[in-house]
């Protein structure tokens, strides 16, 4: 399992991945699709889910939409224009962060005989 | 597939709503996140109590209602930092407003920049940001928004500080936005704070506060922008034209006598005396002229103002009233579209004396004419000199400033007239 703490920083990073994906989501969705992906490593609490989700929305990088399932109603998140390219931007940034994080716990060989 | 019954939704409802959900966006999110947890479960076999039992284990740690504060702080990052910036803001902006309007009483540099800059300030971004604040927070308790009532709050209050602004400044345009926002509290905003007042019960001691200042606050401001000037400069104004009338008697009265001196002298030559006419004729007239000019404005101020002239055009100081009157003034001066204003002509007629006398004396005693009767632009910013004596002033500045007039050219036909006499018995001596 990965810890909350490792995961926070990275929450809308994922958010945003996922919905430039699939598209449509809704939150259970989300959560089930990263435990999916990662085969159960990581697991999304609804505590960092949801205010993360609502926190996306009141910036305006995704929309919600109501959809009433019969018994309950479901709410769906799609990115909006500055959210798709605020994703691309968030995910080439992560990318460079894990590459770099990684430069310091493997430190090359050649850099320590200098 | 298993699907929850209505009955179970309601149980899981509850759940949500008894761990102290009050924010509806997210209540229903919730719920639909609990029953898909809750029907996986179900999936995995379990009945539905146990399913529910083993889901609230492993949320457990994170209750719901944290979730509602964590998502509302964020949410909220904006408006908090918002506030913030409005409390800021409206200590700076008064404080710079109470140093400049003392900087504009003592006269010091840089009023200006700081009555511009508080203005500013409040008008363009406090208001603004108070208004949006209000607004925010008025919603957020879940109250109706008054939209009407904040929009023209807003305009109103934003186009009188804009005004007050061009005022101080002495801008263009001052007078018709203070007129605009006077207009739109009186006839709009004025009646949706009543009607506001009357529904809102709960405010209501609040709401008949700002009121009954706004409503004062817009009595004292038309007050003052019409009396325009303090009873203690109209007094002084009224002090220095009697003084100047007086003047102008004594010099009249001296003047006769040069004139009788040098009709009667025997050693002065024909062109002297002839000059010495012609003086006389060409400053009765121009005298006779602004005389009029002084009762034709006494008389369109006010029809209670006609008495204070006499059949010989002659104003009388203790019969006039309204001497902060501004409209006879522009008329008479400027004149308005169909009627021609008369300060041009003013203006050329003291010109051409003033060449005709500075001609007829030494150039010293020129030089001192053309100051006296100088009509050259004036000021700071090189206002022409009509405007600058006549533009938007009251009555009675206007009379001491023609009777000013009156008091120099009598003078300088005195100078002449004393000049001539010196000059033309002075020379048959010389040889």
């Amino acid at each position: 399992m990965i810890s909350n703490d490792l995961l926070k920083g990275t929450l809308k990073t994922i958010v945003l991945k996922l919905l430039e994906e699939n598209g449509r989501m809704y939150g259970y969705e989300i959560t089930k699709e990263v435990e999916r992906l990662t085969q159960g490593q990581i697991k999304l609490t609804w505590g960092g889910l949801y205010p993360t989700l609502h926190k996306l929305a009141a910036d305006n990088y995704i929309t919600s939409e109501e959809v009433n399932m019969g018994k309950r109603v479901r709410k769906y998140y799609t990115l909006t224009e500055s959210g798709s390219k605020t994703a691309k931007e968030k995910v080439q940034e992560f990318r460079d962060f894990v590459a770099i994080i990684g430069q310091v716990l493997n430190p090359q060989l050649n850099l320590n005989l200098g | 597939m298993a699907e929850l019954t209505k009955k179970e939704i309601q149980i899981l409802n509850k759940e949500i709503e008894h761990n102290g959900l009050t924010y509806t966006q997210l209540q229903k999110e919730l719920l639909d996140h609990l029953c898909c947890s809750v029907e996986d479960e179900m999936d995995n076999g379990f009945e539905f109590v146990n399913a529910l039992k083993k889901v609230k284990r492993e949320m457990g740690h994170d209750s719901i209602r944290k979730i509602q504060e964590e998502t509302l702080l964020l949410i909220n990052q904006k408006y908090r930092i918002m506030k913030k910036f409005m409390y800021l803001l409206g200590t700076i902006a008064p404080t710079l407003l109470i140093f400049g309007t003392i900087f504009k009483i003592q006269h010091w540099p840089g009023a200006g920049i700081l009555l511009v800059v508080s203005l500013f300030l409040l008008g363009a971004i406090y208001l603004p940001v108070f208004v949006s604040v209000k607004i925010r927070d008025t919603r957020k308790n879940g109250k109706p928004v008054n939209m009407p009532m904040y929009i023209f709050g807003l305009i109103a209050g934003i186009v009188f500080i804009a005004g007050s602004m061009f005022k101080i400044m002495h801008w263009p345009g001052a007078g018709v936005m203070v007129m605009l926002s006077a207009v739109v509290t009186v006839a709009v905003f004025i009646p949706i704070l009543v009607i506001q007042a009357i529904k809102d019960k709960e405010n209501q001691v609040q709401n008949f506060t700002v009121l009954i200042f706004v409503m004062s606050f817009v009595a004292i401001t038309f007050m003052m922008s019409f009396l325009k000037v303090s009873k203690n400069i109209l007094t002084s104004f009224a002090v220095t034209t009697h003084s100047n009338m007086n003047t102008l008697e004594l010099s009249e009265a001296r003047n006769a006598s040069y004139i009788d001196m040098i009709n009667k002298s025997s050693g002065l030559s024909a062109e002297v005396i002839n000059q010495a006419q012609e003086v006389k004729e060409k400053t009765d007239v121009l005298d006779t002229y602004v005389q009029n000019l002084m009762a034709e404005i006494v008389k369109i101020s006010h029809e209670r103002n006609l008495p204070a002239v006499d059949e010989n055009n002659n104003v009388d100081l203790e019969k006039l009233y309204y001497l902060d009157n501004l409209y006879s003034v522009r008329i008479v001066i400027f004149g308005e579209e169909e009627i021609s204003g008369k300060g041009k002509e003013l203006q050329a007629k003291i010109e051409e004396y003033r060449n005709f006398a500075a001609g007829l004396v030494n150039h010293e005693l020129g030089s001192m004419i053309n100051n006296l009767l100088d009509t050259s632009p004036i000021g700071e910013y090189n206002t022409p000199w009509l405007e600058f004596l006549f533009y938007n002033s009251p009555m009675i500045s206007a009379l001491n400033l023609l009777s000013d007039i009156q008091a120099n050219i009598r003078f300088t036909e005195g100078e002449v007239l004393g000049e001539l006499i010196h000059t033309s018995s002075s020379q048959p001596e010389m040889p």
